[in-house]
Formats: C-alpha cells, sequence, structure tokens
C-alpha cells in the first residue's frame, strides 16, 4: 500500500510548524519527496543484499523476523509488468523502467537470460550456448533491449519501476489558503491531481526523516537536518543490530 | 499435477475425438491432442473414413460440407449424425513412444534453476547460459557412457566398398553385416592396411613435387585401390578344405592335416570381412567380399544432434542436476574446496547409480543366462 502524499507533507509541515522553522511548499515537497523516495528504493536494494547474505550466514529467521522477505516485500510495491513488441531482436525498454527483473516468452514458460554484451559473441557462436526460442537471451543497451534469436517477436517483462514524483494537489480559496485536494480538474493544482508515494508503507518514517534533512537544508535550518540526521542514524544502527 | 499432459487418444492413435450433434460441422483440433498441430489430416466418422470432399482442414479447424458417398455417417450439411464418434488422426506422423523416459533439455535447465539456484542455495547466482552449457556438456558425456543411446543405420555397401560416417556420428559400436536371414554377423577393423589421407606426388628421382605457391603436389592414395583388389582370403585363410588343407585323394593327408590351419593368425581367421576408418575424410571402407551386403553399422551420438534427442533419461536426471552443479562450483573463482569435493562425491555416486540402472540387469535375464554356465567349453 501506498504512502498518501498529504499524511506525509502534513506530518512534515507539522514538524517544521511545530518548531516555528519554516515553511515548505508543495513544490518544494513535491521535488524533495521524489529525490528521498528514489533514495529510500535504492537504499532498500542494498539492504536486500545485506539481509540475504546475513541469512546465508545461518542468521535468518522466519515469519516476522524474515527480514530479506520484509525487505523484498518493500522493493515488490514498485514491481510491475509490461509486454513488448520486439522488432528485429531490438525493443524499448519501458520509459518508467528502473530495473529489469525477468524477461520471458512464450506465456511466460520462458526465460531470457540475461548476457553481458562482450560475452555476446561467443554465446552467439559456440553451438552448445547460442541462444534459441528454447534459450533466448538479451541484454540492455542504453534505451532498447536486444533480444536473440531475433526471431522472438514478443515478450512480457518483469521490472522495477521508476516511482513516480509524488504530488500534493492542492486548491486555492478566497483567502489564498491551500486545502488538500483527492480529485483532477481545473481547479485542482495540478490539474492531472494527486500522486502518492509509491513507498511501502514501512518506510513512511524513513521518508518522513529523509524530507525533514533536506527541508532543513532548504529552510537553512541545521538543527532540523542534525535532528534528522541523528534519527536516520539511530534507526541504521537498529537495522544492523 | 502429474506429469502426463497428452490424452491416451493422443498418445497412442495421434488423434483428437469428438462427437457428432447432426447439426456442428466445425471442430477444432487442439495441441492437447498433439504435440504441434497437425498440416495434414485423415477424417473418420463411426470408424468410416472420409473422403476429402466433404471436409476441408485448415489448422486448427476441421470443417464438414455435404454428404456425397457418406450419407449413411453425415447430414445433408455435412454435420456428423447425432451421437457418433469423429475422429481426426493425424497423416504421416511417426509417433515415437516411450518418451516419458526422458526429461528434455528445457525441463532440467528449468528444474535446475528453481531448485538449486537461489539465495540461501550453494549455487546463489549463476546465468542460464552457464547451466545451458554444462546440460549439453553433461548429455554429451553421458552420452558416451551412462546412457548410451546407440544409433543403427542399415546401408547396402557400393561398388566403391565404402560409406560416409553418419552425419551425427561421434564413434561406431558394432559393424555388422546381414545375412539372407537377418542374423548379423560382425565385422572387424583391420589393422594391416590403412586408407591414407593423402597421396604425394613424386618425380622419377622421388623428389616431393610441388605447385606454384609451394604447396605439395597430391594425387590419390593407391594403398587402398591395392587392397580393394586384394583377396582377403589369403589372410583369413577362407579357402575350400582342399585348396589348402589336404589332397582329398591322398587319404593320409587326409588323416593328418584334417581340420588344420597351421600357423594362421586367429584374428584374421575370420570369413566376415574387414573395416577400415578414414578418420580425415570420415568415410567407412569395406574389404571387397563385403560388396553388395547390407552393412549394420551401431554408432553413438552425443545426444545434441537435433533438438528431440536433448534429453537425459530420467534414471539419470538426478546425475545430470549433479553434473552441472559441480561443472559451476569448480568453474568459479574463490568456492570453498570443501565444498567442490562434495560436489565431485556426489556427481560420481549420482553417475554411478545410473550406470547401474541404465545397464539393466534382470534377474530373470541373468539366470537364462547363466543356465548355460555349466556347459562344457571346448577350447
Amino acid at each position: 500500500m501506498a504512502i498518501s502524499v498529504d499524511t506525509t507533507y502534513k506530518t512534515v509541515l507539522s514538524i517544521l510548524n511545530k518548531e516555528s522553522r519554516g515553511f515548505l511548499t508543495p513544490d518544494e515537497f513535491s521535488k524533495i519527496g521524489s529525490q528521498v523516495q528514489l533514495d529510500i528504493l535504492e537504499k532498500n536494494f542494498y539492504d536486500y543484499n545485506r539481509a540475504v547474505v546475513k541469512s546465508n550466514l545461518n542468521r535468518a529467521v522466519s515469519e516476522y523476523g524474515d527480514i530479506p522477505k520484509n525487505i523484498k516485500e518493500k522493493i515488490d510495491a514498485f514491481a510491475k509488468e509490461a509486454s513488448l513488441s520486439i522488432s528485429n531482436g531490438v525493443v524499448a525498454a519501458p520509459s518508467d523502467l528502473y530495473k529489469i527483473i525477468n524477461i520471458s516468452t512464450t506465456n511466460r514458460t520462458i526465460n531470457l537470460d540475461e548476457i553481458s554484451k562482450s560475452k555476446l559473441s561467443y554465446v552467439n557462436s559456440s553451438k552448445l550456448t547460442a541462444p534459441t526460442t528454447s534459450f533466448p537471451v538479451y541484454y540492455k543497451e542504453a534505451d532498447n533491449i536486444k533480444v536473440f534469436p531475433t526471431t522472438i517477436s514478443s515478450a512480457t517483462i518483469d521490472y522495477i519501476k521508476m516511482p513516480a514524483d509524488p504530488v500534493w494537489a492542492y486548491e486555492t480559496d478566497a483567502n489564498g489558503a491551500l486545502t488538500y485536494s483527492e480529485s483532477t480538474g481545473i481547479n485542482v493544482t495540478p490539474t492531472t491531481g494527486k500522486v502518492d508515494f509509491t513507498l511501502h508503507v514501512s518506510d513512511r518514517v524513513s521518508l518522513i526523516l529523509g524530507i525533514l534533512k533536506y527541508a532543513g537544508v532548504v529552510i537553512s535550518d541545521p538543527q532540523i537536518v542534525q535532528a534528522a540526521s541523528a534519527e536516520a542514524n539511530s534507526q541504521i544502527q537498529l537495522e544492523n543490530l | 499435477m502429474g506429469l502426463i499432459t497428452q490424452t491416451n487418444q493422443a498418445y497412442y492413435n495421434q488423434s483428437q475425438g469428438f462427437t457428432g450433434n447432426g447439426s456442428t460441422v466445425a471442430f477444432t483440433l487442439t495441441t492437447v491432442y498433439f504435440p504441434s498441430l497437425p498440416t495434414s489430416i485423415q477424417v473418420f466418422v463411426d470408424g468410416k473414413e472420409i473422403n476429402s470432399g466433404n471436409y476441408t482442414y485448415s489448422s486448427p479447424t476441421l470443417t464438414f460440407s455435404g454428404n456425397t458417398n457418406n450419407a449413411d455417417v453425415l447430414e445433408s450439411s455435412g454435420a456428423p449424425k447425432t451421437g457418433l464418434l469423429i475422429e481426426a488422426k493425424e497423416v504421416g506422423k511417426a509417433e515415437r513412444y516411450g518418451n516419458y523416459r526422458y526429461i528434455s533439455m528445457q525441463d532440467i535447465i528449468n528444474n535446475y534453476m528453481v531448485a538449486y539456484v537461489g539465495d540461501g542455495k550453494l549455487i546463489p547466482i549463476v546465468n542460464k547460459s552457464d547451466v545451458l552449457f554444462h546440460a549439453k556438456r553433461g548429455i554429451q558425456e553421458f552420452s558416451y557412457d551412462v546412457s548410451r543411446i546407440e544409433k543403427i543405420q542399415e546401408v547396402e555397401v557400393g561398388p566403391s566398398l565404402s560409406i560416409p560416417m553418419p552425419q551425427d556420428y561421434v564413434h561406431y559400436v558394432r559393424i555388422s553385416f546381414t545375412d539372407d536371414v537377418g542374423v548379423e554377423h560382425i565385422i572387424y577393423p583391420g589393422r594391416y592396411t590403412s586408407k591414407p589421407s593423402e597421396s604425394i606426388l613424386q618425380d622419377d628421382d622421388y623428389k616431393y613435387l610441388y605447385d606454384a605457391d609451394g604447396s605439395l603436389l597430391t594425387g590419390t592414395p593407391v594403398t587402398s585401390d591395392r587392397f580393394k583388389e586384394f583377396d582377403n582370403r589369403k589372410i583369413s585363410g577362407n579357402f575350400a578344405d582342399e585348396d589348402i588343407t589336404y589332397d582329398t585323394n591322398v587319404g593320409l593327408q587326409k588323416i593328418t592335416s584334417y581340420g588344420g590351419r597351421k600357423g594362421s593368425n586367429p584374428e584374421t581367421t575370420q570369413e566376415n570381412g574387414i573395416f577400415l576408418i578414414d578418420e580425415f575424410n570420415g568415410t567407412i571402407s569395406f574389404s571387397s567380399e563385403l560388396a553388395n551386403q547390407i552393412i549394420t553399422l551401431k554408432y553413438i551420438s552425443d545426444g545434441l544432434g537435433t533438438d528431440d534427442e536433448m534429453q537425459v533419461h530420467k534414471f539419470a536426471e538426478d546425475a545430470i542436476y549433479k553434473y552441472i552443479t559441480y561443472g559451476i562450483a569448480s568453474s568459479r573463482a574463490n568456492f570453498p574446496e570443501y565444498i567442490i569435493n562434495r560436489f565431485r562425491k556426489e556427481k560420481r555416486a549420482a553417475i554411478r547409480n545410473a550406470k547401474l540402472r541404465l545397464s539393466s540387469l534382470k534377474i530373470a535375464e541373468l539366470e537364462q543366462v547363466m543356465r548355460g554356465k555349466s556347459k562344457f567349453i571346448k577350447h
């Protein structure tokens, strides 16, 4: 479940206002929120790696203490599926692609193997490893995905999407006060409406702390930065126990 | 879910059945009944073959039309009559039965990736291409000495006394000629001549001749031509008794030399002929007495010739997984040596197990063979 952009914005504002620190505009909030969301997503990959390595050292526990599973759930909030129409072995990657999880063909029964570009010629020329429709391969090149054999015309991609920028949409009343809006339309800024954070709810604390850190920089208040950083560090220490 | 996805009818008969209701004229064939949809079919209604004028088939749809000459089983619209069984049978499909014994290459790779690779497993991450390589190498090795599926080619030897090696030939198992009653007689390799791959041309002074580029000039080897004309009986001793052993008119010789083959070499004293393998040119040649004979060539391939061949007997399924695991682990850097050793031992044990299972030793068959053990063996 996504994190409500309204709740987050209001929490951040309440912390900033309570301490009479200053005001963070919706536009500033959106930009900072987007940055922090990406930070947390990227951090989750590293956390997952550490958690798996730990669990491989027989330090794994099940159910609520299954940290790799919990972190995977956080990342899965960004998972997305799309169809690819491949032409001559080349297809444009989805515009919101962040990381590829898997590409498959034939009703998801055949996985494409990712190979490194430097090995392509060896893989192609070896009769034991040459790609076939039963054992196809791919590699990513800039914004394209290249698939071998080139006779493959369609595939399904599972990937981690680039999170959409959070937007706190609002309507302005006669006194110039801003009111959060769940709807869309010409009275709403922006007209396309609100966008929630894609992050898993368990990342809400990290998200607010992260936004506060950047907000402290924006409003030039080092105390905010220090307090938020200290809180974030204590969280990291807790995770590393 | 059970492993069998084909229906019994599809397996034994390569056909799909429908029941007529007197009005339906179009029927759709599905891959549940055929490995791949047939391109050509025969149609039977209530056991009677329907001529192609009364139906059309455009994969996957079979459509009946009219009932000329088939009014007993088809309505005038072409629809099979109510309750009659319609059978669409694939034409020209030489079904290979018994595929359930094998596990396909694709299944091997998928099973391996699921069960052996991943977080918390001994192979945390590996490219599928690597698994594919080791799996194919495994199939090759297993074809040589674990599952050993022998292929048999039957060829008639022409006047050239030479046949090409089969396309997927790796090595021969046995070469025989078949006599008039279908019994095979083993042909042995000839060790006293050979098939030179090239013959170097020389001048009158026996010096080598070269072309303008400095390469040796070569011609057709004469060794094999001479051997073609050679009377093999001079080596095998396969002459009529009177020609070599004794004069039947001389009673004393009849007594003293009967059955004698003094000084002959047992390796060559057989009448089945010999074969020579030209490894360079990929041909198998035979001695002259085998001209126009039917030859059966039993050979082994590497199991990778066609996609259909890329499979492993289920008795060796565990062995192929162990083979792949060892192959991957042993080619990795910083992999603990004791674990590699464990994989090696597991691989060897699994292969030994597979060999035992595939050697197909049956008590009753052994018993039958061993019944001859008390017979007196003459030398």
